[in-house]
C-alpha cells in the first residue's frame, strides 16, 4: 500500500497507458483514505475509469500555493486626467486605419497641447507606431509608464532611455561641462545622442563641446544624426566646427555639414561660394538691363569638399552646378555686386530664364530665412515652397499664401497646396477651398491626375474649425452634376475621401477642447 | 440600441480579415443613401458589381441584410456601415428607412419572438444551439429538423427516445475504441494516421453526438502538443470515457446528469424547453466575451455574474442570421435581466429570456478576492461536471507581468498563475496596469487562463 501523491499516481498511470495493458495489464492503482476506496471501486473498470477520477481529482482539487507577497516596480504615478474616450478611439482609428494614418502628428500635437495621459492599453499600439519625431510627444502622452514599458520591451527602449537621458539632462544643465562629460562618456549611442538634441535646445555650445570630446570615436552610423541634430541652436559657434566635418570620409555626414552651413551666410564656406557665384552673374545694359548668367566652373577637389555635387548621373548639369553654387552664396552679396535691388534682379532673371540662379536664390531665401528675398520671388510668381512661405513672417506668409491661392490655375494649385506650411490659418483655409472649388468649377472634366492626393492633402491642412465652408465645398460635385450628370461619379469619391477625412478631424479637435 | 461604438462594431466581426476589408470601406466614398432611425442603420455601398450592394443593420438583433453574395456574416458591408456610423460619420443622417429597408424590417419585428412567451409555431431546435462547454456549431442533424414547423409531442417524444438510443450506439463503439486505444498503447498514438481519429468522429457526428465527435478530431492536436501529450492525451480519453460509459446508464441516471451528459454528447436543448424553466431574476454584469472560430461559424461567449445571487452564466451566440448578441451584452455594462438556465449539473449556460429597462455601465465587476478562490470555484465546477471546459475568472487584485516570454499574473499573497496569450494581448494588459494590481477578466479553457479584461482606475478596458 502506497500513499502516494495523487501526481506521482496520475504519472504512473500515464506510463501504464503509453506502455498499453495489452502487454502490461492494468491492475488498479493504490491509494489510501476515501481516494483509495472510491479508486478500489472503478478498479474493475480499467484504467480508464480509474484516470477519470484521478483527473477529476487532481483538477477539481488544484491548489495554487501562496508564496507570500511580493513588491513590484510600478510605474511611477501619473496624475494627469485621461484623454477622453472619444480621442482614444480616434487615435485607434488612426492607427488602424491607412487612410486616417496622415493625422498621427496632428493626434500627437493636439495631446501635448492638451497635456493628458494615455490609458495604459492604449499605450503599446502607440509605441509600436511612432517613429523620429513623433517618439517624443507619443511618449508624452503616455507618461512615465512608457519609460517602464521600455524598460520591460527591447523594441520600446528609445522611450526608456529618453526619459533617461532627458532627465539627466534637465537636471544636470545647470552644472558645468565636467559634470556632464561622465555620463556622456557613460551613455549608449543612443542615450548620447538623445541628449545632445536636448542640450543643443538649452545650451547649444556646451552641447557642442561635449560632442567635441567623443567626435573622434563616434560611430560612422551616428555621425550624421549628431551633425544633423545641431539644426537645432545653429549659429555662428558652429561654423569652426562644422567647416572640420567637410573633411569627414563619410559623403552623408559631409552633406549634413555642408547643409548646416548654407545656414551660416558669415562661414567661409558661404565665402569660398560666393567667390565662385558672383561672376557668373552680369547685369549688362543701363536703359535695358539684361541679366545674362556664365558657365559654372568645372567640378575640382576644393568644390566637391563643399558639398557640390554633379548632379544625377554625374553631368555636370550647369543649371544644377549653378543652383548649388548660388544657394551656398549670402544673398547679401547680390545686391552688393550687382547694384540692384533684389526685386529687380529677379524680374531681370525671370526675363532671362534664368532657371539655375532662381532656383538657387530660392533655396538661398530658405536656407538663409531672408523674407525680402522670399517675398520678391514669391511675388515675381516664382513657384511657391514651403520653406519660401516658412521665411516670411506669419503674417507676410499668410497675404502670400492667400494670394497664391487666389490666383492658382489648375496646373499650378497642387504644387501651391503642398507648399504652404500647415496647419493653415481659417484665411488661408478659406482661400484653399475657394480656390479649389473655383478650379473644379472650370474644369468640368473628370478630376486631373493628382486631384485626389490633393484634395486628400488639402483635407489634411486645412482648419476643421470652418465647418461651414467645408460643408459648401463639399457640395460642390452637385454643381458639376446639373451641368454634366455623367462626370459626377468621378468626383464623388475624392470629394467623399476629403469630406471623411475633414469630419474626422473636426471630431478629434473637439476631443481635445 | 443606437449608434454602437468602434470596439462593439469590432465585436461583431467574424474576423479579422473582414475587419480589414470593411475599413476599407469605411469612409463615405464608396457610400450612398445613408441614414439611420432608432433602430436601424442602411446604405448603398458600390463593389465591384454593377448595381451597388443595399445593406441594412437592424440593431434590435443585430441583425444583417446586405445584397452582396458575401457568405460572412455579417458581411464587409455591413460592418463598414457600423463603423461609419460609430465615428459618427455626417453621411449617416437621421431619416426614415428607404421602402427596401423598411419592409425587411417590418419582416423581422413580425418574427421576433416574444420574450418570456415562446410560440408553438416555432421550430423546435431554434438557436439554442449547441451545449455551453464542449462548443460546436448548431448540429447537423438541426438543419432537416429546422424545417418541420409544427411540433407533435407524441412524434417529438419518440424522436428524442430514437436520438437517445443513437447516440448510445455512437457512445458504445467510443467505449470500445478507448479501450482499444489504450489496450495497446498511447506510445502508438503517435504514428496513426489522421483518418484513425477522424473515422472514429465520423461515426459520432453520424451518432448525432458532434459535440463528441468534435472532442475526438481534437485528440491528434493534443498528441502533437508536444512535452508532456501523454498526459494531456490521457486527461481527454479519460473524460470521453467517462462520458461514453455514462451514456450505457443514461435512462438510469437522475435528469441533471442526463442533461450533462446529453450536453457532452451535443445532443442540443430546443430554447422553448429551456425558456420553459424557472427563471432566475438579477442584475447581471457582463464580465467578459469571448470567441472561437468553430467548424463554419464563429462562437460568443459573454460570461454574466449575478449581482444579487453570485450565481455565474453564460449566453453564447452564434455569428449566423439573428444570432448576433446584443449590443448591451458588453463588458462592463450591468442588465437587468430574467435568465433561463439549460438543464444539467453545473448549469452556466442561460438564454436571457427577459430584459427590462437600459443596460448601465457597471462599475468594479464582482469578483473573487483571490486565485485560490478562483481555483477552488473552478474545482467545485469540475466535480459536479467533468466536462465543463470553459470557466469564467473575475479576481480583483492581481498584478501581470512578463517573466521571460510568458505572461503571468499574481495575486497579492503571491498566487501566481500563467497566462495563455499572444504577445500583442500581453502587452495591453501590462500596460493597462503598470505594475500595479488590477481585477482581471479571463476564460479558464482547458489548462490555460486566457485573458479578456482588466479592470482599470481607467474603467473596463477590453483586451
Amino acid at each position: 500500500m502506497s500513499t502516494e501523491h495523487p501526481a506521482s499516481l496520475w504519472d504512473g498511470l500515464v506510463t501504464a497507458a503509453v506502455i498499453g495493458t495489452d502487454r502490461r495489464s492494468f491492475a488498479g492503482t493504490e491509494a489510501t483514505g476515501q481516494l483509495g476506496d472510491i479508486l478500489n471501486g472503478v478498479r474493475e473498470r480499467g484504467l480508464l475509469a480509474t484516470a477519470a477520477v484521478l483527473w477529476a481529482y487532481r483538477e477539481a482539487g488544484r491548489e495554487v500555493p501562496a508564496t507570500g507577497p511580493r513588491s513590484y516596480e510600478a510605474a511611477p504615478p501619473d496624475d494627469r486626467a485621461l484623454f477622453t474616450p472619444g480621442a482614444v478611439r480616434a487615435l485607434t482609428v488612426i492607427l488602424e486605419d491607412r487612410k486616417f494614418r496622415p493625422l498621427l502628428d496632428e493626434w500627437l500635437a493636439l495631446a501635448v497641447q492638451a497635456g493628458g495621459r494615455l490609458p495604459g492599453e492604449a499605450a503599446p499600439k502607440l509605441l509600436d507606431a511612432v517613429r523620429g519625431e513623433q517618439c517624443p510627444p507619443a511618449a508624452a502622452a503616455v507618461g512615465p509608464l512608457a519609460a517602464w514599458l521600455g524598460a520591460r520591451n527591447p523594441n520600446w527602449a528609445w522611450a526608456h532611455e529618453d526619459a533617461v537621458a532627458g532627465w539627466r539632462t534637465e537636471a544636470e544643465v545647470p552644472m558645468g561641462l565636467d559634470d556632464l562629460k561622465e555620463p556622456w562618456a557613460r551613455g549608449s549611442d543612443f542615450e548620447r545622442l538623445a541628449m545632445f538634441r536636448a542640450l543643443r535646445a538649452a545650451a547649444p555650445a556646451v552641447a557642442l563641446e561635449l560632442l567635441a570630446t567623443s567626435w573622434g570615436s563616434e560611430p560612422s552610423t551616428t555621425r550624421a544624426a549628431f551633425v544633423s541634430a545641431m539644426a537645432r541652436g545653429l549659429g555662428p559657434d558652429d561654423e569652426g566646427f562644422l567647416e572640420a566635418v567637410l573633411d569627414d570620409n563619410r559623403k552623408d555626414v559631409r552633406a549634413a555639414a555642408a547643409a548646416l552651413l548654407t545656414r551660416l551666410p558669415a562661414s567661409r564656406r558661404a565665402a569660398r561660394m560666393q567667390l565662385l557665384a558672383l561672376p557668373l552673374v552680369v547685369v549688362a545694359g543701363r536703359l535695358r538691363p539684361v541679366l545674362q548668367v556664365g558657365a559654372p566652373p568645372a567640378l575640382d577637389d576644393a568644390i566637391k569638399r563643399d558639398g557640390v555635387d554633379p548632379g544625377r548621373q554625374n553631368r555636370d548639369d550647369p543649371l544644377w552646378l549653378t543652383r548649388q553654387l548660388v544657394a551656398g552664396t549670402p544673398l547679401s552679396a547680390w545686391p552688393k555686386s550687382l547694384g540692384r535691388g533684389p526685386r529687380d534682379l529677379v524680374g531681370l532673371a525671370l526675363a532671362a530664364g534664368a532657371v539655375g540662379l532662381l532656383e538657387g536664390w530660392a533655396d538661398a531665401a530658405e536656407a538663409q530665412s531672408d523674407a525680402t528675398w522670399a517675398r520678391a520671388l514669391l511675388d515675381a510668381g516664382h513657384g511657391p515652397t514651403t520653406g519660401l512661405f516658412a521665411s516670411l513672417g506669419p503674417d507676410d506668409a499668410e497675404a502670400a499664401a492667400v494670394a497664391a491661392l487666389e490666383e492658382a490655375t489648375a496646373g499650378q494649385i497642387g504644387a501651391i497646396v503642398a507648399s504652404i506650411p500647415a496647419p493653415w490659418s481659417a484665411a488661408v483655409t478659406l482661400a484653399g477651398l475657394e480656390a479649389m472649388a473655383r478650379i473644379i468649377g472650370q474644369v468640368d472634366t473628370r478630376p486631373l491626375p493628382g486631384f485626389r492626393d490633393l484634395l486628400s492633402h488639402l483635407a489634411l491642412v486645412i482648419d476643421p474649425a470652418e465647418s461651414g465652408p467645408i460643408a459648401a465645398f463639399i457640395s460642390a460635385p452637385e454643381k458639376i452634376a446639373e451641368k454634366h450628370a455623367s462626370l459626377r461619379i468621378y468626383w464623388a469619391a475624392p470629394l467623399a475621401s476629403f469630406a471623411a477625412i475633414a469630419s474626422f478631424r473636426s471630431s478629434l479637435h473637439k476631443e481635445f477642447q | 440600441m443606437g449608434r454602437p461604438t468602434a470596439e462593439q462594431v469590432k465585436g461583431l466581426a467574424a474576423d479579422d480579415g473582414s475587419l480589414r476589408a470593411a475599413n476599407q470601406l469605411a469612409g463615405p466614398a464608396p457610400w450612398s443613401e445613408l441614414g439611420h432611425d432608432d433602430r436601424a442603420a442602411w446604405g448603398a455601398c458600390r463593389g465591384s458589381a454593377k448595381a451597388p450592394y443595399f445593406v441594412v443593420v437592424d440593431m434590435s438583433g443585430p441583425a444583417y441584410r446586405c445584397s452582396c453574395p458575401s457568405r460572412k456574416f455579417p458581411c464587409k458591408h455591413a460592418l463598414a456601415l457600423l463603423l461609419l456610423w460609430s465615428r459618427g460619420a455626417p453621411e449617416v443622417v437621421e431619416a426614415t428607412p428607404p421602402a427596401e429597408a423598411a419592409a425587411w424590417l417590418a419582416s423581422r419585428a413580425a418574427k421576433a419572438p416574444q420574450p418570456g412567451a415562446p410560440q408553438p409555431g416555432t421550430a423546435d431546435e431554434r438557436e439554442a444551439a449547441a451545449p455551453s462547454d464542449y462548443d460546436v456549431p448548431p448540429d447537423a442533424g438541426g438543419a432537416s429538423q429546422r424545417q418541420r414547423a409544427v411540433v407533435d409531442p407524441q412524434a417529438a417524444t419518440v424522436r428524442a427516445a430514437q436520438r437517445a438510443e443513437r447516440i448510445a450506439v455512437g457512445m458504445a463503439e467510443l467505449e470500445r475504441w478507448l479501450s482499444d486505444l489504450v489496450a495497446i498503447g498511447l506510445a502508438q498514438a503517435q504514428g496513426r494516421p489522421f483518418s484513425y481519429w477522424d473515422a472514429m468522429a465520423a461515426r459520432l457526428v453520424d451518432a448525432q453526438a458532434p459535440a463528441a465527435a468534435t472532442q475526438v478530431r481534437r485528440l491528434p492536436g493534443v498528441v502533437r502538443s508536444g512535452d508532456g501529450w501523454p498526459s494531456r492525451l490521457l486527461g481527454h480519453i479519460s473524460r470521453l470515457h467517462l462520458l461514453a460509459s455514462g451514456w450505457s446508464r443514461y435512462e438510469r441516471l437522475p435528469e441533471a446528469q442526463k442533461a450533462d451528459l446529453r450536453t457532452a454528447a451535443g445532443w442540443p436543448w430546443p430554447s422553448e424547453q429551456v425558456l420553459a424553466g424557472p427563471k432566475e431574476h438579477d442584475r447581471w454584469y457582463v464580465l467578459a466575451r469571448s470567441e472561437t472560430e468553430e467548424e463554419r461559424v464563429t462562437a460568443l461567449r459573454t460570461w454574466l455574474w449575478g449581482i444579487e445571487t453570485n450565481r455565474l452564466a453564460l449566453v453564447l451566440d452564434f455569428a449566423r442570421p439573428g444570432a448576433s448578441p446584443a449590443w448591451e451584452l458588453w463588458p462592463g455594462n450591468v442588465i437587468d435581466a430574467a435568465v433561463a438556465r439549460f438543464p444539467g449539473t453545473a448549469q452556466l449556460r442561460v438564454i436571457v429570456a427577459e430584459r427590462s429597462g437600459e443596460a448601465e455601465v457597471g462599475g468594479a465587476p464582482p469578483a473573487w478576492a483571490d486565485l485560490g478562490q478562483v481555483v477552488r470555484a473552478r474545482g467545485e465546477a469540475l466535480a459536479s461536471d467533468p466536462w465543463t471546459e470553459r470557466w469564467p475568472v473575475s479576481v480583483a487584485s492581481v498584478v501581470p507581468e512578463r517573466l521571460g516570454d510568458n505572461w503571468a499574473v499574481t495575486d497579492r499573497d503571491g498566487r501566481y498563475i500563467a497566462l495563455a496569450t499572444d504577445d500583442a494581448v500581453g502587452w495591453r494588459l501590462l500596460a493597462s496596469a503598470g505594475g500595479r494590481p488590477v481585477g482581471l477578466l479571463a476564460e479558464w479553457v482547458g489548462e490555460s487562463l486566457v485573458p479578456l479584461g482588466a479592470w482599470t482606475d481607467g474603467g473596463m478596458v477590453v483586451l
